[in-house]
């Protein structure tokens, strides 16, 4: 009963309420546009709620994490540049779909599910926190290792059809994911003795770029396509289509909730992982996925709103953040006097308590301000791209700079643009060398980590995968994600064998 | 129904080349990292160079097997890849970077806005064009650094 009360703590106090839907409204403008993220977002409300009650800045942190998480998958649909890379996924498909009209009903339904797979990671924080938790510390290097490769072998289904343009495209990336001091012995790598390139190539800079940029010159490329007229009537998805994709949504929310309470590991990998699995398993999409699949987008976004709760699993439990977002939220609660670590749930169980009743607030708004705003969305890409295009640039040039205010992070990010359309023009997708480049530096230190465990000898360091459960599940799984790509296993499935065009299209 | 053999892209094995020639020089910078062990520094590094390089001459065999689509040579190439309004708009991209810090963000914004959206428009509608820029700067200046606190260039 005293949890209870702890959990209506927020829904009674106004300002509290208040705080929460003002936190997801401004969260969700701040993640649908590229390179304003939630990190920096809460980073920014710790330097002016430090003087407030730790209720009402917990308050609007919450907020702002649940709606900026959201936000990011708004402009992935309507211009195909994801305003975080937790919304990468999302606009593989979601795009195809607004290009066809359906931009409104797409933002209706990933409202929805969002709103669905979100309350099913506070339900999982709620019940099972400890036990998720110590799970997730029982994750080895050589498991994450596993995981980052895991996510490496995604380029077969985010590739564009080509394989060998898509790894390509991923090995570039996870290069150019090396520049920099190499953080384990602080040498440099790729440095040139440039005191820039020290600090490495900030992923945010290059997904700007790549997705951003790239995009505004393809478009460029050919004027001649006209806006498509987005239909507005039944924006909110009825009983039965909820219902069709709710399995979906619970399989990848769960997922969502297991990545985003890996320390080190959050939405954006997780969003990628659901995308994967659901092109995988789903039998009969809506269309072909990479075409405007329903699942597409409802896969990734909930696995993302998964992740949300997951991330304050190990945060709230051990005192460990799942996510960037949740190291900061720690830096708030030492500010607040408290000590996060595996006390915090015993010292101050109204916390752990109140903050799931703030991300249940937080989730509620989230389907209000959502779904109010979905006509006031599509309107956007109804705008000629004559004009919206010159402002994407701007767009993309303000969230780049404001990573660490510098313009050599603009330079690279125009740099990255030119080379996405480059590659766009001779049929790659940009979307393996942003994967590359986010899992590289995961893959790379895991590695080398679970080398020197043991001993730097490839016989124990290969036994390691093989003696224990977890990373011996975590190979089964790569093995499979390798075999299920075969022509043998599709015949095997009695699905035709895919072959691609000179484009990296699928031909049937 | 018989698939058409597709045509190689103008550029196409330069561009295959050029991505070869990335993963040689990569894989020769890793080679004065520290080497050695099987958790040296440069592991990685090697490991990615030469999937880049075997890939790369992967994609040039392959694009080798089509025919092309028109012969390939700098003009060839340069108008496949830049068409007019790609130019115009890198070229103006490229003023708007470094005008930045001498013009800073609104006046630098709103003329690289107000040049981009008049061309774009075939040089119609100027005064909507300066409207829509006048609007666009403000509204940014005002979200961005009044209400976010955004630091802007």
């Amino acid at each position: 009963m005293e949890q209870l009360a702890y959990i209506l703590l927020p829904f009674k106090q106004p300002e509290m309420l208040l705080l929460v839907i003002l936190g997801v409204f401004s969260g969700l403008w701040v993640g649908a546009i590229p390179g304003l993220s939630v990190t920096m977002a809460a980073s920014l409300l710790i330097s002016f709620t430090f003087s407030w009650t730790l209720n009402n800045a917990m308050s609007l942190i919450c907020g702002v994490f649940v709606g900026g998480v959201y936000g990011g998958a708004i402009t992935a649909i309507l211009i195909n540049i994801p305003g975080a890379p937790s919304a990468i996924a999302t606009g593989f498909d979601g795009y195809p779909l607004a290009q066809k009209g359906e931009a409104g009903k797409m933002i209706g339904l990933v409202t929805t599910v969002s709103v669905f797979a979100g309350l099913v990671g506070v339900l999982v924080l709620m019940v099972a926190a400890p036990v998720v938790a110590n799970f997730a510390l029982k994750f080895a290097p050589r498991d994450y290792f596993l995981l980052a490769l895991m996510g490496l072998l995604l380029i077969g289904s985010i590739g564009g059809g080509d394989p060998i343009k898509g790894v390509m495209a991923g090995a570039i990336g996870v290069l150019l994911s090396m520049v920099g001091m190499d953080p384990s012995t602080g040498e440099m790598r790729y440095t040139f003795g440039n005191v820039y390139l020290m600090a490495g190539i900030n992923f945010i800079t290059a997904m700007i770029g790549l997705f951003g940029v790239s995009e505004v010159l393809t478009q460029l490329r050919d004027m001649t396509q006209k806006t498509k007229k987005q239909k507005l009537d039944k924006i909110i998805p009825d009983f039965k289509t909820f219902k069709k994709y709710m399995p979906l949504a619970l399989r990848s929310g769960l997922l969502g909730v297991w990545i985003g309470a890996l320390p080190g590991t959050g939405g954006d990998v997780a969003a990628l992982l659901a995308y994967d699995q659901a092109k995988r398993s789903v039998k009969n999409p809506s269309a072909p996925f990479g075409e405007g699949a329903i699942e597409g987008v409802v896969a990734p976004e909930s696995a993302n709103k998964g992740a949300i709760g997951g991330a304050f699993i190990p945060m709230l439990t051990l005192g460990i953040p799942g996510d960037a977002v949740t190291a900061i939220i720690i830096g708030a609660l030492f500010i607040h006097g408290l000590k996060p670590g595996p006390m915090l749930m015993i010292e101050t169980p109204h916390l752990f308590w109140m903050i799931v009743g703030l991300l249940t607030i937080g989730f509620i708004a989230l389907l209000v301000i959502g779904l109010s705003s979905v006509r006031l969305f599509s309107k956007i890409i109804e705008v000629p791209k004559q004009i919206v295009m010159p402002v994407v640039v701007i767009l993309s040039i303000i969230g780049t700079f404001a990573i660490q205010n510098s313009l050599m992070d603009v330079f690279w990010m125009i740099g990255f643009g030119v080379l996405g359309y480059f590659m766009r023009c001779y049929g790659f997708t940009t979307a393996p060398m942003v994967l590359g480049i986010i899992l590289g530096p995961l893959l790379d230190s895991n590695y080398r980590r679970a080398m020197q465990a043991a001993g730097d000898r490839l016989g124990p360091f290969l036994i390691d995968f093989v003696v224990n459960p977890l990373t011996c599940f975590l190979v089964l799984c790569i093995v499979y994600l390798l075999v299920s790509q075969t022509q043998w296993y599709a015949k095997l499935r009695g699905r035709a064998p895919k072959t691609f065009s000179d484009d990296g299209a699928e031909v049937s | 129904m018989e698939q058409s053999k597709p045509l190689r892209k103008p550029g196409e094995l330069g561009f295959s080349l050029l991505a070869l020639l990335f993963g040689a020089l990569g894989y020769y910078f890793a080679t004065s990292m520290t080497s050695g062990e099987l958790s040296s520094p440069s592991v990685a590094p090697k490991t990615a160079s030469v999937i880049i390089m075997i890939m790369a001459f992967a994609s040039f065999l392959k694009s080798l097997r089509h025919k092309a689509k028109v012969e390939a040579n700098f003009s060839t190439i340069t108008k496949y890849l830049f068409t007019r309004d790609v130019l115009v708009i890198l070229a103006l991209l490229g003023c708007y970077v470094v005008a930045l810090p001498i013009l800073h963000f609104p006046i630098a914004s709103f003329l690289f806005l107000i040049v981009a959206l008049v061309y774009l428009q075939n040089f119609k509608r100027v005064p909507m064009c300066a409207a829509i820029a006048l609007v666009s700067v403000v509204v940014l200046v005002a979200i961005f650094n009044y209400i976010f606190k955004v630091q802007l260039p």
